[in-house]
This record gives C-alpha cells, structure tokens and sequence, in this order.
C-alpha cells in the first residue's frame, strides 16, 4: 500500500514544482489569432469570406423567383419578417454553377443583402502572414483579388465580400437615378 | 456584492496584519519562489526573485509593517504591478476577494501615518480585525529599484 501512495506523493510533487516554477518563465508569445474566414463553394470551386464582413449564415429558406430579372438575382426570401434580394454568387464571378444554391450569407449591415452559396465547408483562421493580396493570384476577377496560403493545398481565393455588396447596390440604385 | 462607489481588494495576512492590496495593482498569487538575497538593502527586502522571466524584488510583508526581520519565509507570494514594473509581496496567507466601500475605508490617524515606512493608505476592519489598505506604487524607495535593475554590482542576482 506504502508504495503507490509514494508514487503518488512524488507525482503530486513533480506537478506542483511544475507549476510553481511555471510562475517563473516568461508568458508565452502572444500569436496572431487570425482572421476568421468561411469555407464556401461556389461554382464547384472553394471560396473564402471573411466572416467579418457577414451578418449572418442561414439554410437557404424558400426563394420565390421575380420573373424578368437578371440572371444573377435569384429572388426573394423572407427572413425574420423582412424580405432580402438574393444574389448568386457564381453567376456574381463569373463562374458556372451547377449547384442549387442551399446556403444564405447576408452582408451589407443595414441594407440586408444575400448572396447565395452551393456549399458550406467549413470555418478556418489564417493570419496575415497567409494572407496573400494583390497578382500571382490564378484567378484574374477584381473581387477575388486576395487569396489565403494554405498548407497542402492551392491557394484559398477571399471574396471582398464589402466590395461585392457596393456593386450590387450600386447597380440598383442605377435605374432610379437615370430615370 | 459590488456596489457603486466600492472597490475590489484581494486581502492577505502577514503575521498580525491583515492587508488589503487594491485588486487593479495584484497580478497573480503564487507559491514562494527561489529568491536570491541582495546585500545592503533594506531589512523588508528579501532579495529578487524571477517572476515571469523578469526580476522583481521580494517584499517581506510582515518585515515592512512590523519592523523586524521575519523568521521564516512567507508562504505566498503576490505579484503587484507597480510603475516600475512587478513587485513580489511575501505574505503568510491569501484570505481571498472583498469588496468595500470607499466610505468604509477610513484615513490614517497622523500619529500612525509615519509608521509601516508610510505606506498605509487607509485602515479599515476585516471580520472584526484591523484591516489596513497598502498602496504598492511606492512600496520601495526609487534608489533601491535602481539598484536591482544593476545586476553588475554582483550583490545577488535571480
């Protein structure tokens, strides 16, 4: 019996020197957290979003089509008593989809807007050093102009999520002013 | 329960005082650390002891309010942030977190205000005992932490 209890007195002892030594040392580097970022796929291809330029993620509730609008609207939906145009992305970039769109991103603070995304794949952290502006980038479209450096993998394309919503609006808001 | 116009202070025991630290200059409690005495400083001043990878002298508690050199070692150390950095107060006991009032916190009587080096800031009562309020900023004198942050005198190091 004697000797597990040593055992133990001893463990106890190698784990309170432990940390009371820890008191010692210097704390830690603080690392860069990151920036929190969305895994999507749009278009059969992944896209990264900043979840910073998000309000929201939902399943897609039920879109009602507008008859003669363009393409890359989709519709409507209805989302907590107020009704939100949705954009595809694909069709936004460029890009086929052959997907039906199952996921709503809303961005565009107060002026709701929704972006309609195939696929939900994930969330990740990149820091700045991942975090890759400007060329060397394979796609050429100005919204996708920042891509994140991950390991084992092609470089993750961002959506300028902010610059995205501008377009949008502006091309809205187009119309009423040439009338 | 904190109340508008109360302050936070971790309270702790060396010997026969009962001291309240204000809780925004207390970092963290500890158990003793290796200390490395340093010779020609004053009696409270147990040495310098590394604390998060950097030196910070050792306050005997009991020492500077009593007087005399204490017996034994403390049994907790709290580390204080003060405008020069960190600050090792050895204390024998924690007694934990109490709120009190500002109102509750009564001045110094002149006749004790030189007493303890001066470093009582107020009297108060704790569980039916004299509690006193320190203030760590000037615990120790400028020209000694001048000298701790010289290691090459070689009058002790960490």
């Amino acid at each position: 019996m004697s000797l597990p209890r040593t055992r133990t007195a001893q463990r106890l002892d190698e784990l309170r020197e432990s940390f009371d030594s820890s008191f010692s040392r210097p704390p830690a580097p603080q690392r860069d957290p990151g920036e929190a970022l969305l895994r999507l796929r749009v278009g059969g291809a992944p896209l990264g979003v900043r979840l910073g330029q998000l309000s929201g993620l939902h399943l897609m509730p039920r879109l009602v089509r507008l008859p003669g609008s363009p393409g890359s609207l989709l519709g409507l939906v209805g989302l907590r008593g107020q009704l939100i145009a949705v954009h595809d992305l694909a069709a936004q970039l460029g890009l086929s989809s052959g997907e039906p769109p199952r996921w709503l991103l809303l961005a565009g603070g107060t002026r709701r807007v929704g972006l309609a995304a195939a696929g939900f794949e994930g969330q990740l952290r990149a820091t700045g050093e991942q975090m890759r502006s400007g060329g060397g980038s394979s796609s050429a479209h100005p919204l996708l102009s920042t891509s994140v450096l991950l390991p084992d993998a092609p470089p993750l394309p961002v959506l300028d999520v902010d610059a995205l919503v501008r377009k949008l609006l502006e091309e809205a808001s187009a119309p009423q002013q040439g009338r | 329960m904190p109340r508008q116009g109360s302050r936070c202070f971790l309270v702790v025991r060396a010997q026969e005082w009962m001291c309240a630290l204000p809780l925004e200059e207390v970092e963290e409690t500890m158990r003793p650390l290796p200390v490395a005495p340093v010779s020609a400083a004053p009696v409270f001043v147990r040495g310098v002891c590394l604390v998060r990878g950097t030196p910070a002298p050792v306050v005997s508690l009991a020492t500077l309010l009593g007087g005399q050199a204490q017996s034994g070692p403390g049994r907790r150390f709290v580390s204080l942030r003060v405008p020069e950095g960190r600050l090792a107060l050895e204390v024998d006991e924690v007694r934990g977190l109490r709120w009190v009032e500002e109102g509750a916190l009564d001045s110094v009587p002149p006749l004790l205000r030189a007493t303890a080096s001066g470093h009582l800031r107020h009297l108060s009562s704790f569980d039916g005992r004299l509690m006193a309020v320190l203030g760590a900023a000037h615990l120790l004198p400028e020209e000694l932490w001048e000298r701790l942050e010289r290691p090459s005198s070689g009058e002790g190091g960490a």
